[in-house]
């Protein structure tokens, strides 16, 4: 799998355990904290 | 993936190089690296004797290669190479064995690959010098490389070292002996080191605090200008908090410490310039990005570069060919080394922290400057933020025949049991009064509500209302309401001011308050906002943020309290006031210590700045390996023939050097040229600079 770069800590991530869906595209994040912190505000981590 | 914070390169978890700040593990990409930021003197101490004997090696085998023909040279030759190459160049080769076990290329490994083709070819041609006919020796070529790159490397180090003497000299000025009170009361001087939690301390008149803690003796005047930005000196009495690295004007002061070495105010500013310079801004992956697919570029071009001339030099005939075919390799492997993309974000995050910090203005989220750059509205929690964050009484009521000092002396019997900013308001009152007060026995305060107790026999109930006006306490009297206390919140002093200023900049300003619509409604007018928001829960003032962020608003929340983390944390940027509770600055991506709302605008400017000096730098760097890399590859050959390549490898090395020290400069230039908008914005009635315009 592609490394993906988690919005929140910009950390390199390679598996999917923690995603989230928005604006039709999936984000990956390092830890469950990561996921919590977007979910709560997304809008301020995709633009 | 966690990167080094000395050179920026990508450094895998499964190192075992790391250390541990504060409980974060922080990795290096080599023990060079990690030497560099435990112990940077040792580091620098190091440096310079790799350098010394560069040069003392390098000049002479320059001279011999130009000058001097005579029986076994290229042997004297090698030996005088030896030192340079294995010695000096050694910090090059733990940097390159470490980018190869992590697999991502850095300068260290091209530096590496430029120098050793370049000896190795010599030693063959020394060792066969008809094996090749034609051949030269170059160990000039890779003992210069490595002579200049390092004095590059000093240089830069030395450079660093300057920007970040502004975090080290807040720790510097903490005393080093402290005045100790035993428990029998005598005073003995003790080391600063030794001194915990608890203790209790004397600061003499003219002296700084060495720890955190509270005044339990004495008053004083206190100079908070290295914390704060600010002045003016703040007067100091018991109950009062004292920081340290501030200054002790006029008076002897006894204080109980409360926190020492790291944890105090100094340290924890002092770690938070520290990692805000490892910090990365989101412009940075455009460099991190680049690097990662430039280094295999760079050797690819390099390989065909050789090969190109070794076919074509021996079509044509020339006995060159093996010749120029390692030169030009060597050339664009060294004018290619990315040190200067490596240096564009540190180096320019680390001078912008010390400014910021020179301003009172703490940044604990480097992330966060991209977005602060990019703000169009800056959203005010009132009380506390806007306003003061303990009320003022604006009036007193009294039903029957009560007087009004009497029903103020048992209401503050009851509030001084409380920490309760309208319960502060009241004692206070009452202290300037000079009002006997009560003992209260049966105590219990609801949050929210309000407190009560017995006085004298009497059963006391205070209830905290909102009126329309501000904060009401009904004060009742075994049930009978004996009147009541008017509170309003004094606006915080320059707040109209920073409004006036961010306006000016071209951001929307709002406010909003938990507090009454005609109480929020005052606020507004006197400062000139037509944007408010009363009457709003703490969940709900996240909301609020998110509107406007959802209608394309990149939104500043400027806060002070618990009720304010969930918007810290919602807003693109969270700010909180240095006299904020804990929580809230934990919350913050920056702090304004100095609690002066100007500091925003401030923080502003310094964020733009900051970001524009990092692109420049990028794109600086990023232009110049990528312009130089044909010129290295032969490109100029037809013009000034195969000549140039006996000097390319060197120029190389020398514009490599240039290139970083030109990125260092351009990023300390930041400094004056911030300081001075931010002086500008200190005079009331200039212009400020609207966004993006510069």
């Amino acid at each position: 799998m592609a490394k993906n770069i988690d919005p929140v800590c910009g950390m390199k991530v390679s598996d999917a355990s923690f995603t989230s869906n928005y604006g039709g595209k999936t984000y990956y994040f390092c830890c469950e904290h990561c996921k919590q912190t977007f979910d709560q505000n997304p809008i301020k981590y995709t633009r | 993936m966690p990167t080094d914070p000395v050179c920026g390169m990508y450094v895998s978890e499964d190192s075992s190089i790391f250390t541990v700040v504060d409980g974060e593990k922080i990795y290096f990409c080599s023990k060079s690296c990690m030497q560099e930021y435990t112990s940077p003197d040792e580091r620098e101490k190091s440096l310079r004797y790799r350098l010394a004997v560069a040069w003392i090696f390098s000049i002479p085998i320059l001279l011999i290669t130009y000058l001097l023909q005579f029986a076994y040279r290229d042997y004297v030759l090698l030996l005088l190479t030896l030192p340079v190459q294995f010695y000096s160049g050694y910090v090059f080769y733990q940097g390159a064995y470490m980018s190869i076990k992590s697999r991502s290329g850095n300068m260290d490994l091209l530096i590496t690959i430029g120098t050793l083709t370049a000896f190795v070819f010599s030693l063959f041609i020394t060792i066969f010098p008809r094996a090749i006919i034609s051949a030269s020796i170059y160990y000039d070529a890779s003992a210069f490389i490595i002579t200049l790159i390092l004095t590059g490397n000093y240089v830069e180090n030395s450079t660093k070292k300057r920007a970040n003497r502004s975090a080290s000299r807040l720790v510097d000025m903490i005393p080093a002996t402290s005045h100790f009170i035993t428990d029998a009361g005598t005073v003995e001087d003790r080391k600063t080191g030794e001194i915990s939690v608890g203790d209790r301390i004397l600061v003499k008149p003219g002296e700084m605090f060495p720890c955190d803690g509270k005044i339990y003796e004495g008053v004083t005047e206190v100079d908070q200008s290295v914390l704060t930005g600010e002045q003016e000196p703040v007067v100091k009495r018991v109950g009062d908090p004292v920081f340290s690295g501030t200054s002790n004007l006029n008076g002897s002061v006894r204080m109980e410490v409360s926190k020492t070495g790291r944890n105090t105010t100094v340290g924890q500013i002092y770690d938070m310039i520290r990692k805000a310079a490892t910090g990365r801004a989101k412009v940075q992956k455009i460099a991190d990005r680049f690097s990662a697919i430039f280094i295999p570029i760079v050797l690819t071009v390099a390989v065909i570069s050789a090969i190109f001339w070794l076919i074509f030099l021996s079509y044509v005939g020339s006995p060159y060919s093996v010749e120029i075919a390692v030169l030009s390799f060597v050339s664009v492997v060294v004018i290619a080394c990315p040190c200067a993309i490596g240096l564009a974000g540190p180096i320019t995050m680390l001078i912008s922290s010390s400014i910021s910090s020179e301003n009172g203005i703490v940044v604990k989220n480097a992330g966060s400057l991209d977005r602060l750059a990019k703000a169009t509205r800056v959203v005010f929690d009132k009380t506390g933020t806007l306003t003061g964050s303990v009320p003022e009484i604006s009036s007193i009521t009294v039903s029957g025949s009560i007087k009004e000092d009497d029903l103020l002396a048992i209401s503050a019997s009851l509030e001084m049991n409380s920490n309760h900013p309208v319960a502060k308001a009241i004692t206070n009152e009452a202290k300037r009064r000079h009002l006997i007060l009560h003992e209260c026995t049966g105590i219990t305060e609801t949050p929210g509500t309000g407190i009560e107790g017995v006085v004298d026999g009497n059963k006391i109930t205070l209830t905290r209302s909102m009126e329309k006006s501000g904060s009401a306490v009904g004060i009742y009297v075994n049930g009978v309401k004996m009147g009541s206390i008017g509170l309003e919140y004094p606006l915080r002093e320059g707040s109209k001011e920073a409004i006036g200023k961010l306006q000016s900049m071209g951001l929307s300003v709002s406010v909003l308050s938990g507090d009454s619509e005609a109480a929020v409604k005052d606020v507004a007018q006197i400062l000139g906002l037509n944007d408010f928001h009363s009457g709003v829960f703490p969940g709900q003032k996240a909301d609020i943020v998110k509107e406007y962020q959802q209608k394309g608003d990149y939104v500043i929340f400027v806060g002070d309290g618990i009720n304010d983390t969930v918007a810290l944390e919602s807003a693109d940027v969270g700010i909180a006031m240095g006299s904020g509770s804990d929580i809230a600055r934990d919350s913050g991506d920056l702090i304004i210590l100095s609690n002066d709302l100007n500091s925003i605008p401030k923080a502003i400017v310094i964020a733009e700045k900051t970001i524009s000096k990092i692109r420049q730098n990028i794109f600086w760097a990023i232009g110049y390996n990528s312009a130089l890399i044909p010129v290295a590859a032969g490109i100029l050959v037809p013009a000034f023939g195969l000549g140039v390549y006996s000097v390319l490898p060197m120029l190389a090395a020398l514009a490599m050097g240039f290139s970083s020290t030109t990125v260092v400069t351009n990023s300390i230039l930041m400094k004056g040229r911030t300081e001075k908008i931010l002086r500008d914005i200190r005079k009331t009635g200039v212009k400020m600079p609207v966004l993006g315009s510069t």
